[in-house]
């Protein structure tokens, strides 16, 4: 009966292939200011969506997100400086120290509740910041490190803004991928649950204490990995770009999209990259753009761009089947 | 009869409120058991302690099949050992589904992790066909199955709590706890709930029934026990219940107090 809809079946959507097929063929349509702008909107994407696991999925107000970033983005910059490590074998690194930093950020998150994440995250990506910003030995302090050679796949040097391009948007469709599956499976609905009530949660066998700690891993490494994505294509790091502003910016693009949504963060990161840039002319003023924006979302849209979740279950499907 | 769950001298404190002193008594396997007693008698702080919500001050409570003390556990190990409830206030997880709600109560006994999310193979996908089917038959149960795409914090208050108990019943439970299963319910509704709770008892689940509503609690349970300001203050079948004169003074009032404040 309900085997058509299960997860692991993909069902084609003629509006998601043709978003696909022009995601892929963008950067030879479009002039190269438009790429680099899309490169960095990707970048947006992976972090609004490793984001979306930690609050969306399992309700974890993280104020510290940009940390995760950071750690990703100098993992690479570390290993480069003493080792000469290559991207290829950096990238997988920076998602497992970011995942580790992750997961030492959600062992005091098991013990505080509500409002009060938020502060203890908060505390711990000024905490990162500080450190790249002071043991220089390590991370030059806020020179920053810089001079990592281009990356290379099987003889293919990565220097063009479209090859950055491309490598941002594979880990873009991986990411979504990983977030689809998540919100269908067992684990995301899991997630959900302590999300919406703890104690009901717990109750039900559901262990709180692994799957936040789980949350937060698998978020932080795939900020990671967006860290060291970054860093590779400007081939220079400093602690500027990784502190709260970062991680505030990152969480705007969650509510935006509406949190939990993942279509929608999708969206609400590409807005709150592309406003900023097309109001580039008023210099500072134009985050006033962004502000304005949000206050109307807010009022307007509380729920996210997207409105309310529509919310496509397993039986919705089965009707649906069952009437035509 | 074998015993299922025994609690021995329990006692919760919260500050200087006694919530609980020294309660001890036991509950037979295959029985309805009730709990009754005047607002603030200790009684959900009972079933807390049972769950692992909090643990008590004092005292052991023993499951005997497993011959293993609860004190100390978590509410999700106390819930893998075979004990599910509902809430006194409903608790359903209102953003998701009615068929959601009832499949995360089959998180208990289902596998798939992170790697089943990401990668489903066959086996993952048998299990989630499982998951839906038995939750679909549990809606059915408690006659929820024409909802079972509706979201929970849209469902009447009545249909909520029944959602709980089909919630509970997905985690395969030996004792279910059930919090004033029909608060809030007119008296056809409890009606139909009393039926429900019988045939969870037929399907061998043991039941312990906090309840307000005398004429459920009279009909329905095997065995009563009456708590009055922490206290155990009387146990037996539902007639001697009733004629109980230390019963009949907690939920009434003493004689003399009567006479005094007149």
């Amino acid at each position: 009966m309900s085997q058509q809809y299960l997860p692991g079946k993909w069902k084609a959507n003629p509006w998601l292939l043709a978003i696909i097929a022009f995601s892929f063929i963008f950067p030879w349509i479009s002039p190269e200011y438009y790429v680099e702008l899309a490169f960095n909107v990707g970048i947006y994407v992976i972090l609004a969506q490793s984001l979306n696991i930690i609050i969306g999925f399992a309700g974890l107000l993280n104020l510290g997100h940009a940390a995760f970033f950071g750690v990703g983005a100098y993992t690479y910059g570390i290993l480069w400086k003493f080792f000469q490590l290559p991207f290829i074998l950096a990238l997988p690194l920076s998602a497992v120290f970011a995942a580790l930093t992750g997961l030492l950020l959600g062992l005091p998150v098991l013990r505080v509740r509500h409002d009060y994440i938020a502060i203890v995250t908060l505390g711990f990506g000024e905490v990162i910041k500080l450190i790249l910003n002071n043991w220089t030995a390590l991370t030059d302090g806020p020179n920053g490190i810089y001079g990592m050679a281009p990356p290379q796949f099987l003889g293919l040097i990565l220097k063009s803004r479209i090859h950055y391009y491309y490598l941002v948007l594979v880990f873009v469709y991986l990411v979504l991928f990983i977030m689809v599956r998540l919100g269908r499976s067992r684990l995301g609905r899991a997630w959900i649950a302590i999300r919406e009530d703890e104690v009901s949660a717990s109750s039900l066998g559901i262990k709180i204490d692994r799957l936040k700690l789980l949350a937060f891993t698998l978020g932080a490494g795939l900020a990671g990995i967006a860290g060291c994505i970054l860093a590779a294509k400007h081939r220079f790091i400093s602690p500027a770009g990784f502190g709260f502003y970062e991680s505030i910016i990152i969480l705007c693009m969650v509510i935006v999209g509406g949190i939990g949504n993942i279509p929608g963060v999708v969206l609400g990161a590409s807005i709150l990259y592309i406003i900023p840039e097309i109001f580039r002319e008023f210099s500072d003023f134009r985050m006033i753009t962004v502000g304005v924006a949000m206050i109307f979302l807010m009022i307007f849209r509380p729920e996210g761009i997207l409105g309310k979740e529509k919310r496509k279950t397993i039986w919705v499907q089965m009707e649906k089947r069952e009437m035509r | 009869m074998n015993v299922h769950l025994t609690n021995h001298k329990l006692s919760k404190v919260f500050g200087g409120v006694r919530a609980l002193q020294d309660v001890s008594f036991e509950v037979f396997q295959g029985e309805i058991l009730g709990i009754i007693g005047p607002n603030g008698a200790g009684k959900t702080t009972l079933f807390n302690c049972i769950t692992g919500i909090y643990p008590p001050t004092r005292g052991e409570i023993i499951l005997r099949k497993e011959r293993k003390n609860l004190v100390g556990l978590k509410p999700a190990e106390v819930a893998n050992l075979g004990i599910a409830r509902t809430f006194q206030n409903s608790r359903v997880f209102s953003g998701m589904t009615t068929l959601e709600n009832v499949m995360v109560g089959c998180h208990l006994w289902t596998h798939a992790g992170l790697g089943g999310a990401l990668f489903v193979g066959n086996r993952v996908r048998k299990e989630e066909e499982e998951v839906i089917k038995k939750s679909l038959a549990l809606l059915e149960f408690l006659d929820l199955a024409p909802l079972a795409n509706t979201l929970a914090n849209a469902l009447p208050y009545g249909l909520q709590r029944r959602l709980e108990i089909a919630r509970a019943m997905a985690t395969g439970p030996q004792l279910l706890l059930l919090d004033e299963p029909t608060c809030g319910m007119n008296p056809h509704e409890s009606k139909a709930i009393m039926e429900v709770i019988r045939k969870i008892r037929d399907r061998g689940i043991t039941i312990l029934i906090i309840e307000h509503d005398m004429k459920v609690i009279m009909t329905i349970s095997d065995r009563v026990i009456c708590f009055d300001h922490g206290e155990k203050i009387a146990e037996g079948p539902p007639e001697a219940i009733q004629k109980d004169p230390r019963v009949i003074d907690a939920y009434l009032g003493r004689e003399e107090d009567a006479i005094t404040a007149g």
